[in-house]
Formats: structure tokens, C-alpha cells, sequence
């Protein structure tokens, strides 16, 4: 795969088409085992709507799919959403803190600012 | 026992005390008063909006109707069309006791929505807490429809998909910069010299536009070849700005109904009923033609601000006032004696409080790098005239009147500084000063018409209309000259320059190879290979950034475009080309270089501790940077104290800031804007240097990843900057303020006690000329006390009105985060 195809494949994952489809229901649903509520994930600092990359799973990963796909070696990270189901996930580990206040600023591995992350946590 | 009551206190009591809010709100008017306490706060406090403060739906959504009932017309066209009908069919509301109307919302607590922007900022806005209008369940409801309908289809989607993927998805990582590359957001100049000093009114603009499609449709009905095939367009882009201008005349015919409606039937008060008459014959008068009064020339110019933001998410706003409203303010106040300068004086804070009003949904980082303001409205006042003479006036001395009775906090105003400044004059903007407003920042004229000239070849007359197209960068406000969108993504993260230098372009934070791969720093020998590599990732940085600029502009007529900003543009009313089109446009991009310092002082570190001294191997110093610190307390205090720091007059760290400035000016020549011009850096901060704290890992100044930034600038380090003032300026005055970049901001805190009374003024103006004398372009001052600060944080209640600058903006205090409050304690208080 050349350089250009393998910037696109990350950059769709970023991109999630999925958002486009999803109902209000949806969007609600945080799920008990979501990636917000992982150590292993960073929220973007640039697009502060959820979206974010696993420090641990690389590009190729695929968590959704049964077995999961886990690629452990790549120069970025596997692309995640903040409601995305990790209970599959074995690299999964809860974080014992987090940040839902947003009165500070940003910061990639506590923030959890979501609407509906405050619902669930505060 | 209760404190007594501020009102009950005497003012000069209140002067002793520096609580320079409770005089202001003793000195303005009943009106001002009503005025300033009933405009709804609308910057972030931290990174959240205040309670109470809610998104406009409304808009967005009579947006989106037209936009899809319009959906096989041209770009300009339909989003004109789709325009318009927000225009004629948006509620509107004017305020009790104002006198100038006009808002970007639907209601006076509303932020304004750019839905057609970015789909990445229409999903955070689902997903902010707070903002939904009530009820919440309906409103997101309304939400999710909007953004299901933009996804994949917003201007920055459709930028994201011609962008090279690896540039996209890097820029994404939020780590090397911020900003969106469309006109939908960033800072658009105003044609001021179109409007106001040629005395276009928009009916005049229409007459014009009228002319040229008469001309262009004899091309297209006479003979064929492919010279007219271009015109066809050209038509189309005239009539969506016809569209756009006929809207503005009818949308101000409303506010002109609205308060006749108010003034005939509702009103009781005769006082008020004549007010709001004025204001109904206003509203008929402008924007429809050229302003004949002062109180016109403001409600012009209001609407006008009013309307560009309608039309697009405006980060910035470039101004002029005292200049543009001076020959109308001359003929009623001076020449004329239509009105008082009481009067006068109470129509400039109202104009002030009108802007300060305005606020739209910006995404989080917007809000965390510009705590406490909504975008940096930085007014331009003072400086020459096209001739070279002084343009100071009498309204010049009422804008800064004005700003220590209303105290907002936004806008701000940067002050053109040259020799022929009179020292009435001088003595308003030092009074601004110590009352604490932290504005007006000082610009240096002379030198900065010179740099415009060097970097961007404005001719001299020109170059003399600058103004602040944010909050430093100087742009004119002519035909070829301004700038219709300047977006903020060319602003670099300059901090990860030496953070990849150090790690072979790789990003712990993000955990991404970002930069190119420079090479183990392990294996460095000298300190000519790290600043090689250094030089490789300043590049590279700058060079994405640039790229996706450059892009977003070249593509903007396709993917988003300017019909109304068009209409008020010479360039484009001639041409009938869209205004962001780069065709015509001299160029005049910088790029903004957020944590610039931290790259000086790091450098400087190795330099000494690892390669001249040898006390550290780079070995050791990547393993402690690399455990951010962590069991290496008394290495990393050695890389604070024992390390030269920039502001000490030090050549061994300031050879180094003038060698990182050179190298990136000679870069700044070789990359090119659209319009095949330079790419100057222009080091300063906002609040970058907060947002950025957690994303920027540790460096070899001793910061840790979490620690906030420098203030930015060329501002040194807080708290390092250990032998005065002059040692700080005359370490500044070693860079070329011309030719080694666009411009340098400098924060500076004096002690307000040091610069009471008359000797404190004739220290400030002595300090100044030191300044120009070793020609520095610009510094900014705080000076409210430690002691007021601290009890700000303790009690920020009864603090409100407290106002400081952060950098290159002021904010309340108690707006910003408590890290930023405690960065500004942090800097050195200066005495001079």
C-alpha cells in the first residue's frame, strides 16, 4: 500500500461515516465498557467532540468486529469515538479518574467533558 | 460588620485602592451603566460557556431550509438566497436604552452557529453541556437533524477531502496547531477605505454592481470566444452580492419598523420616544447610503460587523474607529455642535458594549486558547495618515474615555505609536493603563509600516492604513491590500519544533510519527546536529500548516465563499470575483507561532549543560525527558537555574533567538501564499500556551508535560527574567523587528503602585521611548497587583470586573482558568 493509501485509511477512520447516521438514541448511549472510560485512550485536542486515538491499539485494529483485530505495532494510533463499545477489548483498563469538568483545559488523556459523560458521572 | 458599599465610598478613596471598576461605574452615565450590566458575558470561562448563555437554533435552521430549496443553484447564488431569507424572516430585538441595534442571534443570550462550517464543531455542540435551548430533548433533536443533513458537506469536510490525507490527518492530531482553513471561520478585514473614506453606501455599491453587469452582459450577448466564458460566473457572483446587499438594507428596514412600532405605541417616556425615533430614521439611512451623522457612521459600521458574522464565524475584528468615524464625529461634535461629547462619549461605549455582546459557538480549543472573550477584537487606533501625519483626534481621546467607563473586556484596542504622538494623547492611553484594562497593547508605526512593506511590499500609503487583523498582525484596509480570511491553522504549536527535534519527529503525547525522522538525539555530538534537526522539524511543521492554508483559500469560493464580505469589497464589486478568491489580493499571510520561546531557552539548555560544559549526556537528558522529569528533581532544577534565559540581556540565549528568527525568516521567503507572497512568523500566544500545556511533553527548560507554557511572545519565561525591565528590552532589541519576522508580542506587569500619580507617568513614557529607541513593535502591560489577584481567586465575586491582559487579548480575571490566573501572577512585576 502506497503512502497516500495508507493516510487515507487512517484519515476515514478519523472521519467516522457513521455520525452521520446516528439517531438521538444513539448518541445517548454511553456504553459500561466505553473507550471514554479507558486509560488507554486520548481525546483529540483538536476535534473536541469525542473522537480520539487508542495509545495502545495501532491502525488496523478493529475492535468492533468478532474476534477483535489488534495491531500493536504502526506509527498511529487505532481511531476511537467516546462511545465506542470496548467490551470486547482486551487491552481495556478503566480509568479510576475522570475529568468531565472542562473548566481547564484541554488535556488528551483525562478529558471527558461529553454531555453525556457528565450525565453518566456526575 | 457589612463593608460599606463601594458607592458610598469616595472616588478617591477608590483610586487608592486601584478598584478602578466601582469608579468607572460612578463616572459613566445612567445609560452606559444599564447597558453594560445588562450585555450577557458570552466568553468561555475556562473552556465552558457562563450558565444561561444558549445556542441560536433558529438561524441554522432557516439557513438549511433555503440552503436545500436553493440546492442546483451556483455557490455564491444560493448561499445569498439562503442568506437573505435568514435575514428578512430572523427575530430581532433592541435593547431598552440603546441606540444602536443589531445582534447575530435571535435573542441577546444566544451564541451564533456556523452549522455549514465544520461537522467536527457540529458535534461538539451536540455534545456540549449546557448550551441546548430548553427544552433539551427538543433542541437535540433539531440538532442531530442539522448535523445529519451537514455531514460529509461542510466546508471543512469538503476541504478535508481534497487535503493530502497525511497533512489531514496530522493537522487533526491537534498537536503541531489549531484553526479551521475556511472563510466559515478565521479573521476577515474590512474594506474600510471602500465604505467609509470613499463613502459607499449600499445602494451606491448596487449602482456600481448594476454598471458592471451591464458591461459584462455585452460580452456574453456579443461575440463568442473563451475570453467570456469566465464572465458567466462573474454575473452570477454580482447578483448573489446584489442579493446580500438589498437583504441588509431591508434587515436594517426592520430594526427601523421595530423601534418606530416601540417609539409610537409602547413608549411613554418623550426622552426615549425621540431616541427611538433617531434610531428608526437611522436604520432607514444606513446602511442604504453613506452616513450623514456620528450616530449613523457607528450604527453603519455595526451593522456591517453584524452581518459579516452572520455570514461567517469571525475570529477576529479588524477595526479602525477612531480613524473611519472621525470626519462624522467632527462635523456633529466639533464643527457642527449637533451633539455633545457627553453624548458622543455615551454613543462610543455603547458601540464598545455592542461588540462586546457578540459571541458565536466556537470549538473547545477556540475557547481554551482565547479564555474569556469570544475572538480577539483588537480596534486599531492612533497611528498616521496616509500622508504621514499624525491621525490622533479628539475621538481617539473618546475611545479611551470610553474604555475605562464601560470596562469590557473585549474589545480591546492596540494603540500605533509614532514620535509625533501629542502627549495629551499619551496620557489617555497610560490612564487606560493603570486603570488596570491592560489595553491599549503599544505597536510601534513607523517600524511596523516598514515591515508590511519589506515582508508583503505594500506601498507606503497603503502600509500607513494598517490595522490589527487579529491581535498583532498589521493588514490595510484598502482594495488590494486587505485581507478577506486569514485562518487561524497557520498557527504553529511551536514548542514541538524542539520537542520532535529531540525525538525524531515522534509525538509521546499523540503517540504519532509526526515530524520527519531527524535521527537519535542520543547520538548527537554537537549542538550544530540538534539545531539541524531542529531546523528539519520547524519546517515541517510550518510547511503542513501552510499547505492546508494555502488549499482552504485557493478552494474557498467552491467550498464556502463570501457573498456579503464580497459586496462591501472593492476587489470584488469590480472583479465579480468572490472576495476570498486570492486573484487581486497583494497577501499578506503570517504565521502565528504560539510557544515560541520554549525552543530558545531548550536549545540554550543543551547547548550549555550537554555540549559546552558536558555536565549531562544527551543519553541522560532523553531519559529524563522521556520520564517527563519524573525521579530527576535535581537534573531538571539544573536545566532551570543553571541554563541562560531569555530577557537578561544574556548574547549566549539571545544569539540563539536570533538565529531560530533567522532561519525561520529565510524559510518564511522560500514558502509562498496564494497570491505568491511571504510567509512571515509572528510569535505570540493568547491563551495558547494554557491549551497547549498538556499537550506538549517535556522539554529541556525544566517544563514538565502539564506546566504551562510561557506567556508567549517573545515574552520570556515567568519568573526568569531576573534583571529588569531593560535587561528585557534591550534582549528584545537584539531581533530585527523587520526582517526576522512579522511581528513580537511582548508581555510586561509593572507595579501599579510604582506608577501612580504624575512621576508614574513620566517613568511609563520614559520606559516607552527606551522601546522605540531599540525598536521593539510591541508591548502590552499589565499592572494590577499580586495582592488584587490572589483576593480575586479567593473571592471572585466580588472581583468581577477585575481585567488583565493574557496575551495579545484582555479577560476577566475570574474568566480564565485557574492555570492561566496563576501564570499571569506568575510573570515578573517589573519595576522601572
Amino acid at each position: 500500500m502506497g503512502r497516500r493509501d495508507q493516510w487515507k485509511q487512517v484519515q476515514s477512520g478519523i472521519y467516522d461515516p457513521s455520525l452521520k447516521a446516528r439517531s438521538v438514541e444513539e448518541r445517548e448511549t454511553v456504553p459500561d465498557i466505553a473507550c471514554s472510560l479507558c486509560k488507554n485512550f486520548a481525546e483529540s485536542a483538536y476535534a473536541s467532540d469525542g473522537r480520539g486515538l487508542c495509545k495502545v491499539l495501532k491502525i488496523g485494529s478493529d475492535i468492533s468486529v468478532t474476534p477483535n483485530v489488534y495491531v500493536l505495532e504502526g506509527e498511529v494510533g487505532y481511531p476511537a469515538y467516546f462511545t465506542t463499545d470496548a467490551s470486547s477489548c482486551k487491552y481495556f483498563e478503566r480509568m479510576d479518574f475522570i475529568d468531565t469538568d472542562g473548566s481547564e483545559v484541554a488535556d488528551p488523556n483525562f478529558r471527558r467533558v461529553q454531555r453525556q459523560m457528565e450525565k453518566k458521572f456526575k | 460588620m457589612a463593608a460599606q458599599p463601594a458607592k458610598d465610598i469616595s472616588t478617591q478613596e477608590l483610586e487608592q485602592k486601584q478598584e478602578w471598576w466601582w469608579i468607572a461605574e460612578k463616572k459613566r452615565s445612567k445609560r452606559l451603566d444599564y447597558l453594560r450590566k445588562a450585555v450577557w458575558k458570552k466568553g468561555a470561562l475556562g473552556g465552558n460557556y457562563a450558565p444561561g448563555i444558549k445556542v441560536d437554533l433558529e438561524i441554522p435552521q432557516l439557513f438549511t431550509n433555503m440552503w436545500n430549496f436553493w440546492k442546483y443553484d451556483p455557490a455564491m447564488l444560493r448561499r445569498a438566497k439562503s442568506m437573505a431569507h435568514v435575514l428578512e424572516n430572523m427575530p430581532i430585538f433592541i435593547t431598552d436604552h440603546a441606540q444602536l441595534v443589531g445582534y447575530m442571534g435571535t435573542l441577546p443570550h444566544t451564541l451564533a452557529w456556523r452549522v455549514d462550517g465544520a461537522t467536527m464543531v457540529n458535534e461538539e455542540l451536540y455534545n456540549e453541556p449546557g448550551v441546548m435551548p430548553e427544552p433539551e430533548q427538543e433542541s437535540l433533536k433539531k440538532v442531530a437533524n442539522l448535523n445529519a443533513y451537514w455531514a460529509g458537506n461542510t466546508a471543512v469536510d469538503k476541504l478535508a477531502r481534497v487535503l493530502d490525507p497525511e497533512d489531514a490527518v496530522k493537522f487533526l492530531s491537534g498537536a503541531i496547531g489549531w484553526g479551521a482553513p475556511t472563510s466559515a471561520y478565521g479573521y476577515s478585514g474590512k474594506d474600510y477605505e471602500f465604505m467609509f473614506a470613499q463613502r459607499h453606501g449600499f445602494k451606491d455599491i448596487i449602482d456600481l454592481i448594476d454598471e458592471n453587469i451591464e458591461k459584462a452582459e455585452d460580452l456574453t450577448m456579443g461575440k463568442p470566444g473563451p475570453e467570456i466564458l469566465p464572465v458567466y460566473d462573474r454575473i452570477h457572483n454580482w447578483d448573489a452580492m446584489k442579493i446580500m446587499l438589498n437583504a441588509a438594507i431591508s434587515y436594517a428596514g426592520r430594526y427601523a419598523r421595530l423601534a418606530r412600532i416601540l417609539a409610537e405605541h409602547y413608549e411613554t417616556d418623550p426622552k426615549r420616544k425621540e431616541e427611538l425615533l433617531r434610531v428608526a430614521k437611522t436604520c432607514e439611512n444606513v446602511p442604504a447610503k453613506a452616513p450623514q451623522t456620528f450616530q449613523e457612521s457607528l450604527q453603519y459600521d455595526h451593522f456591517v460587523q453584524m452581518l459579516a458574522r452572520l455570514e461567517a464565524h469571525e475570529g477576529a475584528w479588524p477595526a479602525r474607529p477612531d480613524y473611519y468615524h472621525w470626519p462624522m464625529y467632527e462635523k456633529d461634535v466639533i464643527k457642527e455642535k449637533n451633539i455633545t461629547r457627553e453624548e458622543a462619549l455615551d454613543l462610543v461605549g455603547e458601540f464598545m458594549i455592542r461588540a462586546y455582546e457578540v459571541g458565536g459557538f466556537g470549538p473547545r480549543w477556540a475557547r481554551e486558547g482565547l479564555q474569556g472573550i469570544t475572538g480577539t477584537w483588537v480596534w486599531t487606533l492612533g497611528g498616521v495618515n496616509k500622508d504621514g501625519s499624525d491621525a490622533c483626534n479628539d475621538l481617539t481621546l473618546a475611545f479611551l474615555q470610553a474604555a475605562r467607563l464601560v470596562r469590557v473586556a473585549n474589545p480591546t484596542f492596540g494603540f500605533r505609536w509614532h514620535p509625533k504622538v501629542r502627549d495629551e494623547v499619551m496620557r489617555e492611553v497610560f490612564e487606560c493603563i493603570r486603570h488596570g484594562l491592560g489595553y491599549p497593547s503599544i505597536r510601534n508605526d513607523p517600524l511596523l509600516i516598514q515591515n508590511a512593506m519589506h515582508w508583503h511590499g505594500h506601498p507606503l500609503e497603503e502600509a500607513r492604513t494598517w490595522v490589527h487583523q487579529a491581535c498583532m498582525s498589521p493588514c490595510p484596509t484598502t482594495k488590494h491590500g486587505v485581507q478577506p480570511m486569514r485562518m487561524a491553522s497557520a498557527t504553529a504549536n511551536c514548542a514541538k519544533m524542539v520537542e520532535y527535534a529531540l525525538h525524531s519527529g515522534y509525538d509521546h503525547v499523540v503517540q504519532m510519527q509526526m515530524g520527519p525522522k531527524t535521527g537519535d538525539a542520543r547520538k548527537f555530538k554537537t549542538f550544530d546536529e540538534l539545531f539541524a534537526a531542529w531546523t528539519q522539524q520547524m519546517k515541517w511543521i510550518i510547511n503542513t500548516l501552510v499547505r492546508t492554508v494555502n488549499l482552504g483559500r485557493y478552494k474557498d469560493p467552491e467550498f464556502y465563499g463570501r457573498p456579503f464580505l464580497s459586496a462591501i469589497s472593492e476587489r470584488a464589486v469590480e472583479s465579480g470575483l468572490d472576495v476570498v478568491s486570492p486573484v487581486g489580493d497583494r497577501g499578506n499571510c503570517w504565521v502565528t507561532g504560539f510557544t515560541w520561546v520554549e525552543n530558545v531557552d531548550s536549545l540554550a539548555a543543551v547547548k550549555k549543560l550537554v555540549f559546552d560544559e558536558k555536565r549531562y549526556t544527551m543519553d541522560e537528558l532523553l531519559t529524563a525527558l522521556e520520564s517527563n522529569w519524573n525521579g530527576y528533581e535535581q537534573m531538571r532544577r539544573d536545566f532551570v537555574s543553571d541554563a541562560p534565559k531569555w530577557g537578561n540581556d544574556d548574547d549566549f540565549v539571545d544569539e540563539i533567538m536570533v538565529r531560530c528568527l533567522q532561519e525561520v525568516a529565510k524559510h518564511s521567503k522560500e514558502i509562498k501564499c496564494p497570491s505568491g507572497n511571504n510567509w512571515p512568523l509572528l510569535p505570540e500566544n493568547v491563551s495558547g500556551n494554557i491549551h497547549y500545556s498538556s499537550i506538549v511533553g517535556a522539554l529541556p527548560n525544566g517544563r514538565r508535560l502539564g506546566d504551562a507554557l510561557y506567556d508567549g511572545g517573545i515574552s520570556p519565561g515567568p519568573g526568569l527574567d531576573k534583571k529588569g525591565p531593560t535587561a528585557v528590552l534591550k534582549s528584545c532589541g537584539k531581533i530585527d523587528h523587520v526582517g526576522d519576522g512579522r511581528a513580537f508580542l511582548l508581555n510586561q506587569r509593572l507595579s501599579p503602585t510604582q506608577l501612580a500619580g504624575e512621576k508614574g507617568y513620566q517613568l511609563w513614557k520614559a520606559y516607552i521611548r527606551t522601546w522605540a529607541d531599540l525598536g521593539l513593535d510591541h508591548v502590552q502591560f499589565n499592572m494590577v497587583s499580586d495582592e488584587t489577584l490572589r483576593a480575586a481567586q479567593r473571592d471572585p465575586e466580588k472581583y468581577q470586573e477585575v481585567i488583565v491582559r493574557v496575551a495579545g487579548y484582555s479577560a476577566h480575571f475570574v474568566d480564565i482558568s485557574r492555570k492561566t490566573q496563576d501564570n499571569i501572577i506568575q510573570r515578573t512585576v517589573q519595576g522601572i
